[in-house]
């Protein structure tokens, strides 16, 4: 009786050491504190991207040709202004002082910059109709998701209705 | 002989007596002598009549003229009325042909009558007894009625008000009312029916037609965004909106929301997207 106790033990406190000592062997992996969560708002905003290039495509009614040469200029475009209005909202949790203001302001011509950048690059690849057709579809695009979530909200809350 | 011979010798001596007409001028008419004495008479009689008439000439009498027109409406009333009599008296048709006939029947008639005149006897000694036949007839009469056949019953006019209103408020009560049918032609349902259908349809195709909102709905980037979720949609806003200050109040969505400050906070987010 007390041998086999024993025995129990021994086993028991063995499989508690490899346990850990296993443990200890996987590879630490350091990541973001909101990591989790940038993984989530990059994928909704993937939700949105796509519909807005299938409504931007929609609008202009591109070739073949011009759709395979304007597709890749439009997504630097875009991930540059991405990029951008990221700092930007970063700089905005900064605290005030001039340094704050000169950022707020720099990053606010680089955005024109950019704009203009890509503007010329549009305009290699698209006649100048369809790329003020481009910014036009951009500007409604935006414009209908702040309606729709205007409607939805209101809907939600059981508030007045939508004027 | 001379004699003659002497005057055509002056005529021959005196020319102007040759031309006055040896005829008697002066003539006498015929018959004149034997009217001459009537003629006399009437003149003096017309003189006399003359004279008999004042030279004032004709009087009216007074108040002439005031019951002129009196007196001839009663003197036309009096001529229409003796017209009338005179009418007043005819013969029906054939009268004399009936008359005999008539007169034989009234004879007749009134000898019947005489007859049944004679009928109407009164029967010898009716009036000594006839104050003692109506005695006992009454007395027979009073024996009849003792048998009580018009008796009212006992606490009949008590009863009676109520009796009476019973009747008449319960029979009031059950009278069921009169239902007229306003719809009682089948073509009048099926007209109001069409109607109604009509008035629907027509305004449902209006607002379809008219309404931006329903075209708004239909669109192609509001079908498209219609899968998106309200999460998807606020992490791009908030990412993608260069001044997101504006928006914080839009894309809060733990805040409660204010109709005017949403309407609000999206005309300047609007009035920012569209610069």
């Amino acid at each position: 009786m007390y041998k086999s106790g024993r025995h129990i033990f021994i086993v028991l406190l063995l499989l508690v050491i490899g346990y850990q000592s296993f443990g200890q062997l996987r590879p630490v992996i350091r990541r973001p504190p909101n990591f989790q969560q940038r993984v989530i708002k990059q994928q909704q905003i993937s939700r949105v991207e796509a519909v807005k290039e299938k409504y931007i495509a929609r609008r202009l009614s591109l070739t073949t040709e011009q759709s395979a040469r304007f597709w890749p200029i439009y997504r630097r475009y875009r991930d540059a202004l991405t990029a951008v209005r990221a700092k930007k909202h970063a700089n905005d949790l900064q605290p005030d002082g001039t340094e704050q203001i000169n950022n707020e302001l720099f990053y606010e011509s680089e955005l024109v910059n950019i704009r203009k950048f890509y503007t010329d690059e549009f305009l290699k690849v698209l006649p100048p109709e369809k790329v003020s057709e481009m910014f036009k579809a951009e500007k409604e695009f935006t414009n209908e998701l702040i309606r729709q979530l205007r409607e939805r909200q209101a809907v939600g809350s059981n508030s007045a209705p939508p004027s | 002989m001379n004699r003659d011979r002497g005057n055509r010798e002056w005529l021959n001596d005196y020319m102007s007596l040759k031309q006055v007409n040896p005829e008697n001028p002066f003539t006498v008419p015929e018959g004149y002598f034997d009217s001459l004495n009537e003629q006399v008479l009437s003149k003096i009689k017309v003189e006399e009549l003359k004279k008999s008439i004042p030279e004032t000439g004709f009087t009216i009498p007074s108040n002439y003229f005031e019951e002129l027109s009196g007196n001839i409406q009663a003197r036309v009333n009096v001529e229409e009325a003796l017209d009338k009599g005179t009418a007043a008296f005819t013969v029906p048709e054939g009268y004399f042909d009936e008359l005999t006939g008539n007169i034989q029947a009234r004879i007749s008639i009134e000898k019947a009558a005489d007859k049944e005149t004679a009928g109407f006897a009164v029967p010898e000694g009716y009036f000594e007894s006839l104050a003692g036949q109506i005695e006992s007839r009454v007395f027979v009469e009073d024996a009849l009625s003792e048998t009580g056949s018009f008796t009212v019953p006992a606490g009949y006019f008590n009863d009676l008000t109520e009796n009476i209103l019973n009747k008449t408020t319960l029979e009031k009560k059950e009278q069921k009312g009169v239902i007229i049918r306003m719809f009682s032609s089948a073509a009048f349902k099926y007209a109001s029916a069409a109607c109604l259908v009509l008035a629907l349809g027509a305004t449902l195709l209006l607002n379809r037609s008219s309404s931006p909102v329903e075209e708004h709905n239909n669109s192609f980037l509001h079908k498209s965004l219609s899968s998106i979720s309200v999460d998807d949609i606020q992490s791009y806003l908030q990412t993608h909106l260069d001044n997101d200050n504006d928006n914080r109040t839009l894309l809060d969505e733990s805040k409660q929301i204010d109709a005017n400050n949403l309407s609000r906070d999206l005309q300047e987010a609007l009035d920012t997207t569209s610069q």
